[in-house]
């Protein structure tokens, strides 16, 4: 009896040395009866510590989980064999958390009263750790999902408003991928042109359209690949007019733009967007054949009452009544000016349909100055003009043109000075390479709003003091062309109250002498 | 003997005021005011020079003097256009016309590109 007693001492020694918890026995205060198995491994304080109440067990446990220990404790005093199965956070010697599993039950004593519990504690916190990990990254999945499903919105969202204005747009919209075929196309395209394009390469649409210069020349294909290639080195193309033909055969002129598309800074296609400027430019047309019909309609009869003025003054060169001499200068001087804005508006017409030829040739610009400023110094009366410097070249110009540009710049420093005397104008050459002009008055100047607009055709300044220049708008206008057809530059730099200073360059070619 | 010169232009003023312009001159004016009896008119009476405007109702003045230039009867008739055209020095060329005369012109200028051709 006593050796198969000891036997089981020996089995439950084995059992408890090698259990992987700890087996436990206390009263309901805590204050251990006996305390077994890896205690030191899981609380990292001795069996002894806890026997002798330093620490009490309940002193190691996380003090968020304390709550919930002494409710259970308190199921545990009144409800006999009631078995908890728990989860908690202890604090290890050293600070460290882990987390234990508890199975506990209470014990009642020979008189049926619950004196004690029982129980084990096993370590879970290797599993813990994993199941917070999990959980961690059960939280990320979701909010990444969520995420993602915003953003998916969202994009919906985007491309549901990209595809009502690609579908609403009345402009015609092409998507071309980086190989040149078209990979999308708005509906509006197809009504323009008759046909789908997408699906097509550059080639088979530039045969398909037709596309043609407004003057009827074809567009070259190397012209064509020289503007794709351009967009494709990342340059948005100003937009330019272009023929095409029609869905019924007809030419529409297109206002056509492109634009590189990027994806991730890499060149992903290039999108083509074009207008239909048939109307706008129909209506120019007719603007223009208007002018020039209305001008030469009116040159005629001027023509004849000049001529007229011209043989009246003779007939009265010898006669005493001096008045009619007067009043014919008079009439002729009106007439003058009447046929210089008739050309006026005939330049403009000349400008606007690219007809303003020069006529160059090789001359003095010191002596066209000269000229030009003897003349408008009579004609005046009222300002000297200064010549300072002069040009140490012979100039390859158009003399006249240049002349009406000298003209018409005088003639605005002493018209917006007119309590000036005198009007400067400089003359140098630059480096040999071109032509300096500059024309300064003293003057009332122009504000900085109207410096941007005073090269534009009918563009007339309205002077605060309500004092209204006489001119139809077009001298700048057509002096500025004079000066870009000769590939020059012309620039205004003006303070009000002070005066302008309006700057003509001229390059000078290999023929000038 | 004074020379005769044809002028031709459907605007009376013009015709007139050439015409005084000219006679005054000492030349032998004959006006056309319809461009259409051109050549019957020249057959009947050659002129020494023909004065015309480019730009007529009813006929285009370029032609004109392309059918005068082609006649082997007129062909030798120096012609001047007068016209307000911007390009009016391209156009006397293409009509294989002699001088031409921008509009508006002198009166100095119109005997000056006459006497040219008749002195």
């Amino acid at each position: 009896m006593k050796s198969n007693f000891s036997s089981i001492e020996n089995q439950y020694r084995s059992f408890v040395k090698n259990f992987i918890g700890i087996a436990f026995q206390r009263t309901m205060d805590f204050i251990p009866v006996f305390f077994h198995g890896q205690v030191e491994k899981i609380t990292g304080y001795k069996e002894r510590d806890f026997l002798q109440g330093a620490p009490r067990w309940d002193q190691i446990i996380y003090p968020e989980d304390l709550p919930k220990i002494y409710r259970d404790a308190r199921l545990l005093k009144k409800i006999p064999n009631t078995t908890i199965d728990r989860e908690y956070r202890i604090i290890k010697k050293g600070d460290e958390v882990s987390w234990i599993r508890e199975i506990i039950q209470n014990v009642c004593n020979q008189e049926g009263k619950i004196s004690l519990v029982q129980g084990t504690i096993y370590d879970i916190t290797r599993r813990k750790k994993q199941e917070q990990e999990q959980e961690r990254l059960l939280v990320q999945l979701e909010q990444e999902k969520q995420k993602a499903e915003q953003l998916a919105l969202e994009a919906a969202r985007h491309a549901s408003e990209l595809e009502a204005i690609f579908t609403a747009l009345v402009d015609i919209l092409v998507v071309f991928n980086n190989k040149g075929m078209a990979v999308s196309a708005n509906p509006a395209v197809i009504q323009y042109l008759g046909f789908n394009p997408v699906g097509k390469s550059y080639n088979q649409l530039l045969k398909a359209t037709n596309i043609r210069h407004l003057d009827g020349q074809p567009l070259l294909k190397k012209d064509f690949f020289s503007l794709i290639k351009q967009v494709r080195e990342k340059k948005t193309l100003p937009a330019q007019n272009f023929l095409l033909t029609g869905y019924r055969g007809e030419e529409v002129a297109t206002l056509l733009s492109a634009s590189p598309i990027f994806k991730d800074n890499k060149l992903a296609g290039i999108v083509v967007i074009g207008h239909d400027v048939s109307a706008r430019l129909k209506l120019e047309k007719q603007k223009d054949a208007f002018i020039a019909i209305a001008s030469h309609e009116l040159k005629t009869p001027l023509t004849t009452l000049q001529a007229f003025t011209q043989i009246m003054y003779k007939y009265v060169q010898n006669n005493q009544h001096q008045e009619c001499k007067y009043y014919l200068n008079r009439m002729n001087s009106q007439l003058n000016k009447l046929s210089g804005l008739v050309e006026e508006l005939l330049d403009v017409s000349r400008i606007e349909t690219g007809k303003l030829e020069l006529h160059k040739e090789t001359f003095d610009f010191n002596n066209l100055l000269k000229e030009v400023a003897e003349d408008m110094e009579r004609v005046s009366g009222t300002h000297k003009i200064i010549i300072i410097g002069q040009a140490t070249r012979h100039l390859w110009a158009d003399r006249n043109r240049l002349g009406q540009t000298l003209i018409n710049l005088l003639s605005n420093a002493i018209k917006y000075s007119p309590k000036a005397k005198k009007v400067v104008v400089e003359v140098t050459t630059n480096n040999n390479r071109e032509l300096v002009v500059s024309v300064k008055d003293f003057g009332i100047g122009i504000n900085l709003k109207d410096q941007e607009k005073i090269f534009e055709r009918f563009f007339q300044i309205n002077h605060s003091s309500g004092h209204q220049f006489p001119g139809l708008g077009l001298g700048l206008y057509i002096s500025s062309e004079i000066i870009k057809r000769h590939s020059g530059k012309m620039l205004v730099k003006s303070q009000p109250g002070k005066g302008s200073t309006f700057y003509f360059t001229i390059p000078l070619e290999e023929k000038d002498v | 003997m004074k020379r005769t010169v044809l002028v031709i232009d459907d605007d009376p003023g013009i015709l007139e005021v050439i015409k005084i312009i000219l006679e005054d001159n000492g030349y032998r004016v004959i006006t056309l005011s319809n461009s259409c009896q051109v050549l019957k008119q020249v057959s009947k009476h050659v002129p020494h020079l023909i004065v015309m405007d480019l730009w007529m109702s009813g006929i285009d003045g370029h032609q004109l003097a392309k059918k005068l230039k082609n006649n082997h009867l007129t062909k030798h008739i120096p012609i001047v256009v007068i016209s307000a055209l911007s390009n009016i020095e391209e156009i006397t060329k293409q009509s294989r016309a002699d001088d031409f005369l921008a509009k508006p012109f002198n009166i100095d200028d119109l005997v000056a590109v006459v006497a040219k051709y008749l002195n």
